[in-house]
């Protein structure tokens, strides 16, 4: 990133014709930094550099709108059959005769401007309302929806790369939740999230999990909080959620994959 | 379809309320009055045989009388009891519940909130101290002022920070920081002054005015009070008020009675 930013500056310059930057000119930042935590205290083990055409992006609600726009058109199953006039039932009986009745013309009960009539574009299952857009931009509202969830503070990224302290026996470094399917009692795997919604103030918020791998302790553990609580594979996330939720938790792992995936366009 | 029931405390027949585990025990019938029969042979039976000795009224009633127990008890039957567990499809929540409190949990962050200067001076301070090994006792020093020059050491700052304020600092404010100071005024006018507290998801963008907001005397801001603060006055007051009017109403009897 520092390299191509270099390059292109003085490319910009060479064909400008100025040989020197301005003087309070600076190169803007290359990285920035990301503190990794454990689930579920949140406690933060060390911070690593992420590059700021991951978690820097500017916001462009523009871009934003586009992707969300796109990934809602292509959601449409498309199942509806409203019945045109030719199948809407009713004779094809002309109901008045053309003159002499002292009413408008009418043809029969099928007319899309009568009651009960049939719709005037009608169309048959399956509808395609898919639309396309750009990998490029839709790679920059990805980056876009998670620097911005960054920049308002909402982003925690779980890991223990690097850890500067040691982890809690109670924590862990992946977001899941211990089976435990014995009847010992209490059974206190069960009540954990609720006590991490309680020690954070989370509940009624909505909360979205990115998780590597499948995490089915945090799956059975939210259940109860589905409504609220969306828990994703890394393969499985859009724009669309990572701009409804309040609070985005993500793995280490699948911040990598993202940050591979949606950074192929960018410079 | 289980052929079998069970006698309750109470007489009803429980075997629809049964797990099919539960019921397919074999179990005495007492309340039967044939057993099953799946041989075709055991239709053509000896009934003299049958004949159980029915005690006379009169015997029930003196053994009654002289305290015996008279309702046969065998060991074989499992009396099923009518207690919420035995049931199907019932849940007791109450019975169920771990309270929070007793959940392990890492709290690494303090629950006590920063609410003023001098407590979040103490805290800078503190947590400095601790980084750097350092016993620094001002907050005008000028060490404070200085950038931090390793991330780790930044990091350790800030994680002591936030466990001891109380409030959690976002990365991008991390890496923007850059020297205790900073942090501090980021503290005061982002935490300390209530600005935090106060934010509400639903309305990002909203304008809390106070008395503070306004110098102009002629300018008078009503103070901003919660439907719930509201709620709770309001019982308050209905609770007095019946409480007064209670008494009125005994004293008024007494006073009756009296005269």
């Amino acid at each position: 990133m520092l390299k191509s930013s270099n390059i292109r500056l003085n490319i910009a310059r060479s064909i400008s014709g100025t040989s020197k930057a301005l003087p309070n000119g600076q190169l803007p930042p290359a990285y920035t930094l990301a503190t990794l935590r454990v689930f579920p205290s949140l406690e933060p083990l060390s911070c690593v550099p992420v590059s700021t055409s991951v978690l820097g992006v500017p916001l462009r609600r523009d871009i934003l709108w586009r992707a969300v726009v796109h990934e809602n058109n292509n959601r449409r199953v498309g199942a509806s059959n409203p019945p045109g006039r030719s199948e809407n039932g009713y004779s094809r009986h002309k109901i008045l005769p053309q003159k002499g009745s002292g009413n408008a013309r009418v043809g029969d009960a099928n007319s899309p401007i009568r009651h009960k009539g049939g719709v005037a574009l009608a169309r048959n299952a399956p509808n395609d309302y898919t639309t396309d857009l750009p990998n490029k931009v839709y790679h920059l509202a990805f980056r876009t929806a998670l620097s911005h969830q960054y920049k308002e503070g909402n982003l925690f990224i779980i890991g223990n790369m690097n850890s500067i302290t040691p982890t809690n026996e109670t924590d862990s470094t992946k977001l899941d939740i211990e089976i435990n399917d014995t009847k010992t009692k209490p059974n206190f795997n069960s009540v954990i999230f609720k006590k991490f919604l309680n020690e954070h103030g989370y509940e009624g918020k909505r909360l979205l999990f990115i998780t590597s791998d499948t995490r089915p302790g945090l799956l059975k553990y939210t259940d109860m909080y589905k409504n609220k609580v969306d828990v994703v594979q890394q393969e499985g996330v859009e724009v669309n959620d990572l701009l409804k939720a309040s609070k985005v938790f993500i793995e280490e792992d699948a911040l990598k994959y993202l940050a591979e995936q949606f950074t192929a366009f960018s410079t | 379809m289980f052929s079998v029931r069970l006698i309750a405390t109470s007489g009803a027949r429980m075997s629809s309320y049964l797990p099919a585990t539960q019921c397919s025990k074999t179990v005495t019938r007492s309340l039967q009055s044939s057993a099953v029969s799946n041989d075709f042979f055991s239709w053509f039976k000896d009934k003299n045989k049958e004949k159980t000795k029915v005690k006379s009224t009169k015997e029930v009633m003196s053994d009654i009388e002289a305290g015996k127990d008279v309702v046969e008890k065998n060991e074989n039957v499992n009396i099923l009891e009518l207690k919420p567990e035995n049931f199907i499809g019932t849940y007791d929540k109450k019975r169920n519940v771990i309270p929070l409190d007793t959940v392990p949990f890492n709290r690494w962050i303090s629950l006590d909130k920063v609410a003023t200067e001098d407590k979040l001076n103490s805290i800078i301070l503190q947590s400095y101290n601790e980084t750097f090994g350092t016993q620094l006792k001002e907050v005008s020093n000028e060490k404070l002022a200085e950038s931090f020059t390793d991330i780790t050491q930044k990091f350790n700052f800030t994680k002591l920070l936030q466990a001891k304020s109380g409030f959690i600092l976002s990365d991008y404010q991390f890496t923007r920081l850059t020297s205790p100071n900073s942090f501090k005024d980021y503290y005061l006018s982002e935490f300390v002054s209530g600005k935090s507290l106060r934010f509400k998801e639903s309305e990002p963008n909203a304008i809390h005015l106070n008395e503070s907001s306004f110098k102009a005397p002629n300018i008078r801001i009503v103070p901003d009070i919660s439907a719930k603060e509201k709620r709770q006055k309001f019982k308050k007051l209905v609770n007095e008020v019946n409480e007064i009017e209670n008494k009125i109403t005994i004293d008024a009897i007494e006073s009756a009675k009296q005269s």
